[in-house]
């Protein structure tokens, strides 16, 4: 049985979170550890994927006056906020030709990483599922979405459980087309996505961190470790920091 | 700069600023919520169009030869060619719709 290593993070500037995905992913071929992160977020933070526009999504004034950072992942898809109690986020680190997902393409190996966090909201009594490309819904209403990277025959994989959801405050902080359509696009939210807390009631993190690491126990047929960063990852994290996602150019950079 | 936004079939927005100089596409800009894989394909793409004849064919080549081998997720290289031809003020098949 292969080990995992498992990372049982705290809560983290957006900066400091995206650059420790991205080290645990860089190093991968020298550690030689598949990770499982799971992490939060403090303060508040909005991140966007690799191809939005900041200008167009993100309203960063608004950010700024409540202090939420404001973070592009190295990931696609959609703008995410993440917030410091209703968040919270995973992280998997694992080589392409891992028998785990070896030969299985971007869309393939979504469903296999994904299984582990399906198996832990099921085990808190919802009925979760995987809704393709890469979300899991619960009673067709989206509870989680993630958003993968491969470099260097290394998958990076990263996602969010909502524990709670405030959609007036998101449409706040994130820009809407057409402020006429503000109040539609809060409705609509509210009917597509839920969260652990609607679902099931107040869970304390901690029992939702543990279901969701026994979850992934199972799912990655693996011994998941209790671990910290090696040296030479935490060595790497504060310049992968500095020079990509505290920088304002990467930030802004479309 | 001119925009458009593009709702694709599924979800996904795509979202392009381009101009137009004497027919030929300049400064062209792609984003949105979609996944590319590898994601630098993307600049690959929008500087790959710069000095294109703004018409679907031409820029729908473009695209794709651009892509290569590349995983375009959640929306298709016509997607991208509607979007940009869009920001250029000349609506491919009039799907996408343009913002100021």
């Amino acid at each position: 049985m292969t080990g995992w290593r498992l990372i049982l993070d705290g809560k983290r500037p957006a900066a400091e979170n995206m650059a420790m995905d991205e080290t645990v992913m860089r190093l991968r071929p020298s550690t030689g550890l598949n990770t499982l992160r799971l992490y939060g977020w403090n303060p508040s933070a909005i991140s966007i994927g690799y191809f939005q526009s900041l200008e167009a999504e993100v309203d960063t004034g608004e950010c700024r006056a409540r202090g939420v950072d404001v973070v592009r992942r190295i990931t696609g898809g959609g703008a995410v906020y993440h917030d410091t109690v209703g968040d919270l986020t995973y992280s998997i680190v694992v080589p392409v030709d891992d028998p785990l997902v070896n030969g299985l393409d971007v869309l393939g190996s979504y469903g296999v990483l994904l299984d582990g966090l399906v198996n832990g909201l099921s085990a808190l009594g919802m009925e979760a599922g995987f809704r393709p490309v890469n979300d899991i819904v619960v009673s067709g209403r989206k509870i989680s979405g993630s958003a993968q990277t491969r470099r260097g025959g290394v998958i990076l994989q990263h996602g969010t459980v909502i524990l709670d959801v405030d959609p007036d405050l998101m449409f706040t902080l994130l820009r809407v087309p057409d402020e006429k359509v503000r109040d539609k696009m809060v409705a609509s939210v509210k009917d597509r996505v839920t969260s652990v807390r609607h679902q099931v009631g107040h869970v304390r993190r901690d029992e939702v961190v543990a279901a969701l690491v026994e979850g992934f126990g199972g799912s990655l047929g693996a011994e998941l470790e209790p671990a910290g960063l090696t040296r030479e990852e935490a060595a790497l994290v504060p310049r992968v920091q500095r020079e990509r996602f505290a920088d304002p150019e990467w930030t802004g950079r479309r | 700069m001119p925009m458009a936004l593009l709702k694709v079939t599924g979800g996904k927005m795509l979202r392009a600023w381009a101009e137009i100089a004497d027919g030929r596409l300049t400064r062209v800009r792609v984003t949105g919520d979609f996944f590319l894989h590898p994601e630098e394909t993307i600049e690959a793409v929008e500087s790959s169009l710069e000095g294109v004849n703004a018409r679907m064919e031409d820029v729908l080549r473009v695209i794709l030869a651009s892509l290569g081998d590349a995983d375009l997720i959640g929306a298709s290289a016509r997607d991208v060619a509607e979007v940009v031809l869009a920001a250029a003020g000349l609506p491919g098949s009039g799907t996408a719709r343009v913002a100021a």
